[in-house]
């Protein structure tokens, strides 16, 4: 079995579709919670066995758990999956954020087969994702991912959910197709000769290869199809000017699901930007760079800005998210061993602490069916413990020394010092921003005279205790252990940075 | 030595662990063991590290001065390439001192919160919060690198915010929480450039940046060399740091914050913002005073800010109604003293008036608290008056405090305040000396006028009250009477040479913290810049700097006493005005102060020289403009795009639909066909009809597919 460990951890959630049709529907949900917990179970050899001296990325040799077979061979399409630093970061945040977003899910009472299939199609495609090295199967995985997050949250939704999973949709097929088109590309003029292998070909960029194209509309083909990913991968960051879809996405889309989208689904983008944008095309990274820094920037302060005029919870939630990424994009853009190590740090951290705050507005709107920042008040004295867990969340989505949020950022802070020093400076005002919003809402919702309206409030539940504590003690251990988590891609993140900075 | 190895990690975890057991079940405690056994569990934890902080020092007072530095290294914190940061304490001369004020006053005040706090819901969350504070505080003297440094920096804010917000169903306490977090992270972004910069230009240097602070000692002569932004790289950092000082010591004009503060429980204002939190910044300083000396501009801005801080502050006081508020200023104006001596490199000078100022402000801040419990949550002193009577060892500890901050001789104000101003007028230059020297004055008329109006002369409100007000419990008052003893005794730690005494206090720092006068004259610094020949011009202008700050023929020790006496002669005189026009004759008060421009500088006064009011102009509202305007153009301009996309997307359907039915029908009916498809899928998806958006986008994939397999492979 460990010689399929990974086809094993991507493909059981599918297995597990046929069980949630099989038994009676009340029984999908404990289906789904069995599936993602052993699930994790059976990836425990997969973090164990991981050797984290090794970097990756651009040696085939040194992908861990390869698995690498025929697939369509008309394509030269390979099914060639593996781990690196890069990967297994973000297939335990999967795992984890899989495991939380079903215990999120519990109240779920609309056809419940279908949204717990749904669930599980779409935990195989995001692990497929992080494990592909396969241009084509990244792509499959990458589209698989799209259909049942639809129906998730167009079924499952508020009151404009088809509106939001429509938007949703459009977004990121766009970026598909342009995505697609690019692969093929790039499989065409791929230096050295076809292939669509991920490694293969940073092994040719990595000794010197470029990809040598026909211009496009006037422009070298490198740099066009640089951009044409870089758009492919943004939408799902999402990078301003792209990101509508993002606020309107969580709004509408039920608790588990948003908890997923901001958890998992955003950092396939910036995965994206390090497998396969940046590194395969390093000229045309230190051409697009300022360019980046500049997104990043408007990121962080443009949503920390927009999180302030925001009335609904959940919507400041969204575009603080938003902030939150630009902090890893200018840490990628900085490419300097802090900087990548940070934003990679972030995008687990983020993912962490972004859940939290996702499943504790879910907490709120359950029970009041409203999440207008105003319409609350007091909720300190008659929910203590809720407001407790939402303290710590926002103190870490604020960044504060001693939780996990402090050392990403700081990390990227100082990597991106190096080479920006003015971006960084604005982005620290990000961080005064994000004080500012996290703790205003903080304060009109949990301070001040009780609402009688919701005197009688009940704190938290113990399933909602249970999806929230494993994010509690992961954020306050990796703000004071934080090298538990760096050392599985220090190496390889270190190697990356040294591809994009010859 | 082995004994502190082990204690110093205790020291902090002690009141962290208090914390964590009483936030966690703090509330079952006090539910079923009553309301005492959880003060005792609270108070437990800084006993215990006052305790050992103590034990600590005795032992470190009988080591060799060489060896009079112990390291704790912990575990490896951060470590990315280059960057590595670890948990690791210092206790050394600085840190040692620093931990008996804490733990010390720290177990004072939790002592008086047993009363003060009694009877509150919520006594187990204030335990809790105090203990948490406590223990940031200790990590962040404690700590040995920059990040644990910054790490206990944050944390005392956070506690702040917590605890200025204690009594959070009241929206403005709320609200004063929040601002005084939001000011200082305005400072911690400095303090975060500032460590930013060092890691920049370290890791260009040296293999390995750890950022502890011998490592930054041994490298600053090499960091003198560069500059950053056409400036001296130290002191871009020296200022950056400041910044971060700005905020958490609020000082002008970062100060706003720490009046409001005053929302919460008055043992909070003691603890926080009078003895240890605020002064975090001075002890920065204190703890890189190898920067500091490196950098002559910046210590000349740091005595200005300060400069101006003092006195700005003093005069405000003067025209407070509020007790606690008069207090708050005044501990402003107390740490613009601390910093008026950071920027005249006379470090030791503003340590000490940390220690005195402790001491004699929390006496001060339990005693008004001890007022207002009495009094029934009264905080106007118009309404009180006749109070030494009722109330005498709060009474007489207040007044031993006052005489301890209008600097009466001998006491320690007058040795710590005296050591400034001396200082402040041969380093830093006369006019920083005269805002400091004016605002000694200030200070006794401030702090006189609130005892009059409080403890002397008639009682101004209503009878019943002061029949029922009493002298607070024991365990209320001890505390304070034992802070008032040590604000009149503290100050003989540090008499001046010329007074005959042998600053021992200055001597017990030397190891860690050297003034500048007394540092040998070729630093590393200043050889290193002699190397460096983009700096080379600043060389001579710090000779001539040398030569006026040591006007060496005329008499030191006349100066000096001059300078004592003529504080003293003004301190007293502006106490017998407070006197005259507070007790004696408040009729020429009133006279006075019918007049029109009295009047008006007692309302500029009264309302902060409308700095809030200033703030709220120049950044509040245009930040909202801001951001409204902002969320209004992502939604219109930015989505609006968007969603017109859509449009147009199934308005172009419809026309090739319309086109194709009335005008090429038939003619070219596959091309059209093909197009109208398109059309409709677009006007599907808009429409949100499920089945025809998988539809087209399968048909999409398969299309791709399809022409990638034909014509590619």
């Amino acid at each position: 079995m460990l010689d399929h460990i990974i086809s094993w951890v991507v493909f059981l959630p599918l297995l597990g579709i046929p069980l949630v049709f099989a038994l009676p529907k009340d029984k999908g949900k404990w289906v789904a919670l069995g599936v993602t917990l052993i699930d994790f179970i059976i990836a425990m050899p997969l973090f164990a066995g991981f050797n984290k001296s090794i970097a990756g990325i651009s040696n085939a040799q040194q992908m861990q758990f390869v698995e690498r077979h025929d697939w369509i061979p008309s394509l030269g399409a390979f099914y060639y999956v593996g781990v690196d630093g890069l990967s297994i970061t973000m297939i335990l945040l999967t795992l984890l954020i899989g495991v939380l977003a079903t215990l999120a899910s519990w109240n779920i009472n609309k056809s419940q087969r279908g949204y717990f299939s749904m669930f599980l199609l779409l935990q195989s495609a995001m692990l497929g994702v992080f494990v592909a090295l396969d241009l084509v199967l990244f792509f499959l995985f990458w589209e698989l991912m799209l259909f049942p997050m639809y129906f998730l949250i167009g079924v499952w939704g508020g009151p404009r959910r088809v509106y939001a999973a429509i938007k949703f949709f459009l977004f990121t097929l766009l970026g598909g197709v342009g995505m697609l088109l690019s692969f093929i590309a790039m499989w065409y003029f791929a230096p050295g000769g076809r292939t669509f292998d991920i490694i293969e070909i940073m092994t040719r960029v990595a000794e010197g290869g470029v990809f040598t194209g026909p211009d496009i509309f006037g422009m070298p083909f490198a740099k066009v199809i640089f951009v044409v990913l870089f758009i492919g991968f943004a939408i799902k960051v999402p990078i301003f000017p792209f990101h509508t879809w993002l606020p309107d996405a969580h709004v509408e889309a039920p608790t588990a699901i948003s908890v997923i989208l901001a958890g998992v689904l955003l950092k396939m983008g910036t995965y994206g930007f390090l497998r396969i944008n940046f590194p395969l095309f390093p000229d045309a990274f230190e051409w697009f760079r300022d360019t980046l820094v500049t997104l990043a920037i408007i990121n962080i302060i443009y949503g920390a800005l927009c999180a302030l005029a925001q009335k609904d919870l959940k919507k400041m939630v969204a575009y603080s998210s938003i902030s939150h990424m630009g902090f890893i994009l200018l840490g990628l853009a900085a490419a300097t061993p802090q900087g990548l190590n940070g934003a990679m740090l972030q995008m687990f951290n983020h993912g962490t602490i972004t859940a939290m705050l996702f499943l504790l507005v879910g907490v709120v709107y359950d029970r009041a069916h409203h999440r207008e920042i105003n319409g609350f008040g007091g909720l300190a004295a008659v929910t203590p413990v809720y407001a407790a867990l939402t303290s710590i969340a926002f103190m870490a989505a604020i960044g504060l020394p001693g939780l996990s949020g402090f050392i990403s950022e700081f990390l990227i802070l100082a990597g991106s010092f190096k080479v920006y020093q003015v971006p960084t400076i604005l982005a620290g005002t990000g961080i005064i921003l994000g004080a500012g919003y996290m703790l205003w809402s903080y304060q009109r919702v949990f301070f001040g005279p009780i609402n009688e309206k919701y005197k009688e409030m009940t704190d938290v539940k113990l399933v909602e205790v249970l999806s929230l504590a494993p994010l509690v003690v992961i954020t306050v251990y990796l703000g004071i252990f934080p090298n538990s988590i760096i050392a599985y891609f220090e190496v390889s993140l270190n190697h990356i940075s040294r591809l994009l900075l010859p | 030595m082995d004994f502190i190895q082990f204690a110093v990690p205790l020291i902090p975890l002690f009141p962290l662990g208090g914390a964590l057991i009483l936030g966690l079940f703090g509330k079952k405690i006090q539910a079923s063991l009553g309301e005492s056994l959880t003060g005792i569990l609270g108070c437990a934890a800084p006993l215990f590290a006052a305790a050992l902080a103590f034990a600590s020092f005795f032992l470190f007072l009988g080591l060799p001065i060489e060896s009079r530095l112990i390291r704790v290294d912990l575990a490896p914190w951060v470590s990315v390439a280059d960057f590595q940061i670890a948990w690791a304490f210092r206790y050394d001369a600085l840190s040692a001192f620093m931990l008996l004020i804490i733990t010390g006053i720290g177990s004072l005040i939790h002592i008086y919160s047993l009363g003060y706090m009694q009877g509150d819901r919520s006594f187990w969350r204030f335990f809790s919060y105090i203990n948490l504070f406590l223990g940031a505080m200790l990590l962040l003297v404690l700590g040995d690198n920059l990040l644990v440094m910054f790490l206990g920096w944050e944390g005392v804010g956070l506690c702040s915010y917590l605890l200025i917000g204690f009594w959070f169903d009241h929206t403005e306490y709320a609200a004063a929480g929040k601002k005084a977090f939001l000011f200082n992270r305005i400072g911690d972004l400095g303090f975060l450039v500032g460590v930013i910069l060092l890691v920049l230009y370290s890791s260009l240097n040296w293999d390995v940046v750890t950022l502890s602070f011998s490592e930054l000692q041994d490298r600053t002569s090499v960091l003198a060399r560069f500059t950053v932004w056409q400036w001296p790289l130290l002191e871009v950092v020296a200022i950056s740091f400041f910044i971060g000082a700005m905020g958490k010591s609020a000082q002008f004009p970062l100060y706003v914050w720490l009046p409001d503060a005053m929302a919460g429980p008055t043992p909070v204002s003691a603890l926080i913002h009078a003895a240890t939190m605020v002064t975090a910044g001075v002890y920065m300083i204190g703890r890189m005073f190898f920067i500091y000396s490196a950098a002559p501009h910046a210590l000349g801005f740091i005595a200005l800010i300060a400069g101006i801080t003092c006195l700005l502050a003093a005069t405000i006081g003067m025209a407070q109604h509020d007790i606690k508020k008069v207090l708050a200023y005044s501990t402003v104006s107390q740490l613009g003293y601390m910093f008026i001596a950071m920027g005249a490199g006379a470090f030791s000078y503003g340590l000490f008036h940390l220690l005195t100022h402790a001491a004699f402000k929390a006496a001060l801040f339990m005693g008004a608290g001890s007022v207002i419990i009495a009094l029934h949550h009264e905080q106007d002193m118009r309404k009180m008056g006749g109070l030494l009577k009722k109330m005498p060892i709060t009474g007489y500890s207040f007044i031993a405090a006052t005489l301890a901050i209008m600097g009466f001789p001998l006491t320690s104000g007058f040795f710590s305040k005296d050591e400034i101003l001396e200082a402040a007028f041969t380093e830093a230059g006369v006019g920083i000396w005269a805002l400091g020297f004016i605002a000694a004055g200030i200070t006794s008329f401030y702090m006189w006028r609130l005892v009059f109006m409080t403890f002397f002369g008639q009682y101004r409100g209503e009878e019943q009250d002061y029949e029922r007000c009493r002298e607070q419990p024991k365990k209320t008052v001890l505390p304070i009477a034992i802070l008032a003893a040590a604000a009149l005794l503290l100050g003989f730690l540090n008499v001046p040479d010329f007074m005959g005494g042998g600053e021992r206090f200055s001597k017990y720092l030397q190891p860690v913290v050297v003034n500048l006068e007394d540092q040998a004259p070729p630093l590393p610094a200043h050889a290193a810049m002699e190397t460096a020949p983009s700096t080379s011009t600043e060389q001579p202008a710090l000779e001539d700097h040398d030569l006026t700050q040591h006007p060496g023929p005329i008499d030191h020790t006349t100066l000096e006493w001059s300078l004592t006496v003529a504080t003293v002669l003004w301190s007293f005189f502006t106490a017998f005005l407070a006197w005259y026009f507070y007790l004696k004759n408040p009729q020429a008060r009133e006279k006075l102060m019918s007049k029109a421009s009295p009047q008006a500088l007692f309302t500029l006064l009264n309302n902060k020289y409308f700095v809030d009011e200033l703030y709220d102009t120049i950044i509040v509202e245009p930040l909202q403009k801001l951001y409204r305007f902002l969320a209004k153009f992502d939604q219109l301009v930015v989505d609006g795009m968007v969603n017109g996309a859509g449009h147009l997307g199934r308005i172009s359907g419809q026309v090739v639909g319309l086109f194709d039915n009335k005008i090429i029908d038939g003619i070219v009916n596959e091309v059209a066909w093909f197009c109208q498809l398109g059309g409709r899928g677009f006007s599907l998806m808009q429409s949100g009809r499920i089945q025809a958006l998988v539809g087209a986008s399968m048909l999409l994939f398969a299309t791709a597919i399809t022409l990638l397999i034909l014509f590619l492979g």
